[in-house]
């Protein structure tokens, strides 16, 4: 049973498959990617990077079981105890991506084995960082985000991160407006309310619901944290996208949350035509004013079949900045 | 009360393909028999413990609207018909691309099912069957609390510790 994910998958004949490496870091880990190139450095504060893989299309049982042996034994037992092989295989590959992510961003000092991760209190995962001194440490934050057909994670170094990712053509049982009315606030109501085809309300929905999982995300304080009918996110006009935060009524019973804050930044795009992808990261006061003047936030995505093939897909049709 | 027992158990199945008569009955079965009787004995319970509502019964319905929920992917091709109830009879209204297919998800919901590890909801879904649960059972649930809903359990401990659920 435990294994049932494995033999079930299509066989292939193996590729040479890398030596089994020691759970430590140095050689072994830069060895497993040796055949790729490094990502480029990434811009504290300013920039955000996304490598993304899609389940559907890995499905080499001898591939699976490279990606099962970097996590650790207790990522393995959460996976396996998914019910289904679906299941079980996005999990494995969820904890992959970002075990094999964070490697090439440390120049594959750490093994993708080596890395230990913590929640903070409200349940986001977090890297912990052994107090080691034969370690460095990176400045490393990371998010991810999983739909049945793509798992993504992004990476930034020195600011926290948020990213959600949705299919485009998602529905919901329930009615666009009635979730809105739900868990929206007022003015998303009534920008979605404004809009006469049902299709397109439908996927304004997603978008605004991205980018609102992203900025709870983001903030890591959990979905009561960070109510979603305590702040809007408005799609401007020029493609710029805001956040606004109620102002907090004094002697407001409902005082679970802490004061929301409104310096974040978002980029919101569609991948591959099927897939909106918000991504939201602290802003960076220093670089950034009050008009039009600041730089938008640097985003690079790649579509990864981790140590296998890189694919570079910002900048192409298939990452298409709605803002 | 008959009348809603009644509707509720023809609602469980009302996103049946017509083609699968069988399966539809069998989950008529399953889910029409029991919450009848859980109702009869819950109304003696009430009196006893106060307004809580009886859990077996919260559970009953905590599942039914899971059922009814699940997530449902658009069919090619659309090979399921949408019916209504009306004065009538049940009536046809046509094919429909959304609840196609009576997923194998479907039997996946049972009483001890994690909405992530088992039936593979993600948090738009999640937020849906909340939405489902305080209509079904008449009372808001905070942000709060709706978060720690993750499964089948922790949903009927909530709901049926809770005094405002009808």
């Amino acid at each position: 049973m435990r294994h049932r994910l494995l033999r079930r998958a299509m066989p292939l004949p193996p590729p040479p498959s890398p030596p089994p490496a020691p759970r430590t870091p140095g050689v072994a880990g830069a060895r497993l990617f040796s055949s790729l190139p490094p990502p480029p450095p990434l811009q504290p504060r300013r920039e955000v990077h996304v490598w993304y893989l899609l389940p559907d299309e890995l499905n080499d049982a001898s591939q699976l079981k490279m990606y099962m042996d970097l996590l650790s034994p207790s990522e393995r037992k959460t996976a396996l105890s998914m019910n289904g092989e679906k299941l079980q295989k996005g999990a494995v590959l969820s904890r992959a991506l970002v075990r094999t992510t964070l490697s090439r961003y440390t120049d594959c000092k750490v093994d993708p084995r080596s890395f230990e991760f913590k929640k903070n209190k409200f349940g986001k995962p977090e890297i912990l960082w052994q107090s080691d001194d034969s370690r460095m440490e990176w400045p490393l934050h990371f998010n991810i985000s999983h739909t049945t057909s793509l798992i993504a994670c992004g990476i930034t170094i020195d600011t926290p991160i948020g990213i959600d990712i949705e299919e485009k053509k998602r529905k919901t049982m329930k009615n666009i407006l009635s979730l809105a009315h739900r868990y929206f606030t007022p003015s998303e109501v009534d920008y979605l309310t404004k809009i006469p085809d049902p299709d397109a309300q439908q996927k304004e929905f997603i978008k605004l619901w991205t980018l609102k999982e992203a900025y709870v995300k983001a903030l890591g304080r959990g979905f009561s944290g960070a109510p979603f009918n305590k702040f809007s996110i408005i799609l401007a006009a020029n493609n710029r996208i805001q956040i606004s935060v109620a102002p907090k009524v004094f002697k407001d019973s409902d005082s679970s949350y802490d004061c929301l804050s409104e310096n974040w930044q978002f980029s919101l795009a569609e991948l591959n035509s099927s897939h909106y992808m918000a991504v939201c990261v602290e802003d960076d006061l220093r670089s950034s004013d009050s008009g039009n003047g600041r730089l938008p936030l640097g985003l690079k995505v790649w579509k990864t079949v981790p140590f296998l093939e890189d694919t570079l897909v910002s900048g192409t049709e298939a990452v298409k900045l709605i803002s | 009360m008959a009348m809603a027992a009644a509707r509720r158990a023809l609602l469980t199945h009302l996103r049946v393909p017509v083609a699968r008569p069988a399966a539809a009955a069998a989950a008529a079965a399953a889910a029409g028999t029991v919450p009848t009787a859980r109702r009869l004995l819950s109304s003696t319970t009430e009196e006893t413990k106060g307004s809580f509502l009886d859990k077996g019964e919260v559970a009953d319905r905590v599942v039914s609207v899971v059922k009814n929920f699940q997530k449902v992917e658009p069919a090619k091709g659309g090979a399921g018909a949408v019916v209504k109830l009306s004065t009538c009879g049940l009536e046809v209204l046509g094919s429909y691309s959304l609840f196609a297919e009576f997923k194998k998800n479907f039997a996946r919901v049972t009483p001890t099912a994690h909405f992530q590890k088992d039936l593979g909801l993600d948090s738009l879904d999640t937020v849906e069957v909340v939405m489902a649960f305080e209509e079904e059972f008449g009372f808001e649930i905070p942000d709060n609390e709706a978060e720690k809903i993750d499964s089948i359990k922790t949903a009927v401990d909530f709901i049926a510790s809770h005094p405002q659920a009808k």
